[in-house]
């Protein structure tokens, strides 16, 4: 259902945090979410001490 | 000389009215506040003003649910970790009872979402005590990958509150199944 309501997004993005609210005062909710970076497990850049995992 | 006493003998009663009303108007003025001060400074009259402020009970030991927030925390730190477990209180079954909705972590690196890290769908019974129905409302988030946001709104006008998903990974609006649930 996600996609066909246009809802996609860009790829490897984190999305964080979402809000339904009637922006246009049209009686229909808008969503509004918003993503964080990009980023996979798999390109995890650790940030740590050197000497620890 | 009779007049004159007369006189003086009606000035004084007239003074002496005046001074009557004033008293009354003092007390007038003057008993609801020594009763409110008696009032708020009796004793006992702090438990009475904290019964006119909200009071809260701790509600832990009634409520029995399972669910535990995971970002799979183990030796290796992700990026996606402290970000885990969004919350949403809504009405999901139309029943006048906010229920709670978590969602939840993946295992990382793969992203795959075991039962452990399920979502959390807890229905509220309305006596202080919850029952789970994830599953049943097809929320356990089995192919969303890592959780995180959740966001509630009637996004179709049904009537039913809709949820959506915020996901690392595709997001969701997985409200259709909790809605159908409902008997729409």
């Amino acid at each position: 259902m996600t996609s066909g309501a246009g809802l996609g997004k860009p790829e490897h993005t984190i999305s964080v945090g979402a809000a339904w609210f009637d922006y246009d005062g049209d009686g229909l909710p808008d969503l509004i979410v918003s993503d964080y970076t990009k980023w996979t497990p798999e390109t995890d850049v650790r940030c740590s001490d050197s000497q620890k995992r | 000389m009779r007049e004159l006493r007369r006189h003086q003998r009606l000035q004084l009663d007239s003074l002496k009215e005046k001074t009557l009303s004033r008293v009354w108007v003092r007390v007038a003025v003057l008993l609801p506040v020594v009763v409110t001060m008696s009032w708020l400074f009796a004793p006992g009259a702090a438990s009475q003003k904290l019964a006119a402020t909200p009071q809260y009970t701790d509600i832990v030991p009634r409520l029995r649910f399972d669910y535990v927030t995971r970002n799979d925390y183990r030796d290796r730190k992700y990026f996606v970790q402290p970000m885990c477990g969004g919350v949403a209180i809504f009405d999901y079954d139309n029943d006048g009872w906010p229920d709670i909705f978590f969602t939840n972590g993946a295992e990382l690196p793969s992203m795959r979402r075991s039962p452990p890290f399920s979502n959390c769908l807890l229905h509220n019974r309305g006596d202080g005590t919850f029952e789970e129905r994830t599953v049943a409302a097809g929320l356990t988030g089995a192919d969303h990958g890592y959780s995180l946001g959740v966001a509630v709104g009637d996004y179709d006008n049904d009537g039913f509150a809709d949820l959506f998903i915020c996901n690392l990974g595709e997001n969701n609006c997985s409200a259709t199944t909790a809605t159908a649930l409902s008997g729409m």
